[in-house]
């Protein structure tokens, strides 16, 4: 089963390409890593998937439907690197995981005692029970993250979505986010495309990679990645250390992707 | 003149039911347009509603009525100017707001000058609300309660991140549109009670003393609906005693609630650190 396909995809803002005729499909239980620069379209990208930005040029199918037709929001999970969330909006955690429910929702979207009680089941397994009476703002970004995860889950996504999730999280707790990821993509079957520009926190848990700078540098399997000489003409002779590593031990010490000064080489 | 005096004359009732209603309605919309950063709507929207008033005194039409289609459609004009991106959306609401206020001076001057009437909607007079207007209160009181009650779990998803309400299934526009259409039916209902110019006030200063001392999301909506009611109230009451005008008095008396939650707020916050 297709879960995304995009065909022929451009998109300019004030003039300038963002994108440039993107075509990739994504197949059920793919977990593959979205890297780029910053500025490369990774997030517009993203958003254009979604349906939060308007897709003018080319198509885009989300579960075998039309993205203008699909309605079928519960099954898309999507966690952006940071929320617009007013400062003070008086909302407790509890009240912000169960806002993930709304998607299963119809008509006025009311809930019930059974969401209340799937809210804290998964706040116990996710870890944030503990401060579920908080106010969301009021926690630090770690805390955030983990709440903004568990509202993410809670309708079991069949397609998760996650912009940058890591950037607010310690070491620890990053680890810990990308084995519940990792763990739902291999029992569950759950796909994930994931924007990261750190390739060694995901190598060893991602099967694919899409490489992007505008157009599609590469998209394949790991395997093709650490092969591809489009890959290594694009990041250059370091990445070639990647590649190693991602051979021997499924992860690479290699820089962060920003840290890169121009397409080809890393500083 | 005691209380109970004071409440048994017929236009106090009435000034005082419609003042209450109008105190609940701003208060609870307030709310959301404060927490969406979309309070100067109110300031916008009632600088529109002069316009149309001064339509309605030329025309020799209620004003209100005839202000209530002219505020509606520039609500929309609001939303859309800021969907679009092209221009921020406190821009959109100066441009409409400064748009507003000429057209009204314009109006205002081919009809020959400002009356008295057209005074009266500027600074608003409680004490003047007839039948009419009491049982247009009642009407939109219901409308807005059953729209608040129906999309309460949409609303707060669109306010909270409006990025995440479009993933889940939320139609955003529509919830923003019947934001924007509530806030302009409020704003005219709102205009006869503290008048054009204070309009804005009952929207953004009841919900800013909530936002200071409430925890949760529904405490919130209760506390600035008990402030505004109470500021009405007490503003119409002082105003019988000090002869003063109830809407300025309703509008000093929600400040001097703001100040005091301002204060418990840093005690409590003092008292952390």
């Amino acid at each position: 089963m297709n879960i995304l396909e995009i065909k022929n995809l451009s998109f300019s803002y004030t003039g300038q390409t963002v994108l440039k005729n993107i075509n990739f499909k994504i197949t059920e239980g793919d977990y593959i890593a979205l890297l780029g620069p910053n500025g490369s379209g990774k997030t517009t990208l993203i958003k254009l998937l979604l349906g939060l930005l308007p897709n003018k040029e080319g198509k885009i199918n989300l579960f075998d439907s039309i993205l203008q037709k699909f309605h079928a929001w519960q099954n898309i999970g999507y966690l952006e690197q940071k929320t617009s969330t007013p400062r003070n909006m008086p909302m407790t955690a509890f009240a912000v995981v169960r806002l993930g429910l709304l998607s299963t929702k119809k008509g006025f979207k009311i809930f019930n005692k059974e969401d209340n009680e799937k809210t804290i089941s998964l706040m116990k397994k996710l870890r944030c029970f503990s401060y579920k009476d908080k106010l969301f703002a009021e926690l630090s970004g770690g805390q955030q993250q983990r709440v903004l995860l568990a509202r993410t889950l809670i309708n079991e996504p069949k397609f998760l979505i996650l912009d940058e999730p890591s950037t607010a999280l310690d070491s620890s707790s990053r680890d810990e986010f990308f084995e519940i990821i990792s763990a739902l993509n291999k029992e569950k079957k759950t796909t994930i495309l994931l924007v990261t520009h750190d390739i060694s926190q995901v190598g060893k848990y991602v099967n694919k990679f899409l490489v992007l700078d505008k157009e599609i540098i590469f998209y394949g399997s790991k395997e093709d990645f650490c092969d591809s000489k489009e890959v290594t003409d694009y990041f250059g002779p370091y990445t070639q250390h990647l590649i190693d590593h991602l051979h021997t031990e499924g992860t690479c010490p290699l820089p962060h992707m920003h840290e890169h000064n121009h397409k080809g080489d890393f500083v | 003149m005691s209380f109970a005096e004071f409440i048994s004359y017929g236009f106090v009732q009435r000034a005082l039911i419609s003042g209450i209603l109008v105190a609940l309605i701003t208060a609870m919309l307030g709310v959301f347009l404060v927490l969406k950063r979309l309070s100067l709507i109110g300031d916008s929207l009632s600088h529109i509603a002069l316009s149309g008033v001064a339509v309605g005194l030329i025309l020799n039409v209620t004003p209100i009525f005839c202000a209530l289609p002219i505020v509606m459609i520039s609500s929309l004009g609001i939303f859309k100017l800021s969907k679009n991106r092209k221009i921020y959306a406190d821009s959109a609401l100066g441009i409409i707001s400064s748009a507003g206020i000429a057209l009204g001076l314009i109006i205002a001057a081919l009809a020959g000058g400002f009356n008295t009437d057209l005074m009266g909607f500027l600074f608003g007079n409680i004490l003047t609300v007839s039948p009419a207007e009491t049982f247009l209160s009642i009407v939109i009181f219901f409308i807005v309660v059953a729209c608040l009650y129906f999309f309460y779990n949409a609303l707060i998803a669109t306010v909270f991140d409006e990025h995440f309400a479009k993933t889940a299934g939320v139609d955003t526009d529509k919830i923003n549109i019947l934001l924007v259409l509530l806030s302009a039916v409020v704003v005219v209902l709102a205009v006869k009670t503290v008048g054009i110019m204070l309009v804005s006030a009952l929207i953004i200063i009841p919900p800013t003393s909530a936002l200071q001392i409430a925890k949760k999301f529904k405490s919130v909506l209760i506390y600035a609906c008990a402030f505004s009611v109470f500021a009405t109230i007490g503003g119409v009451y002082l105003s019988f005693l000090f002869n003063l005008p109830p809407s300025a008095l309703i509008i000093i008396l929600n400040l001097v609630i703001l100040a005091v939650c301002g204060l418990i707020k840093y005690a409590k916050t003092r008292k952390l650190n």
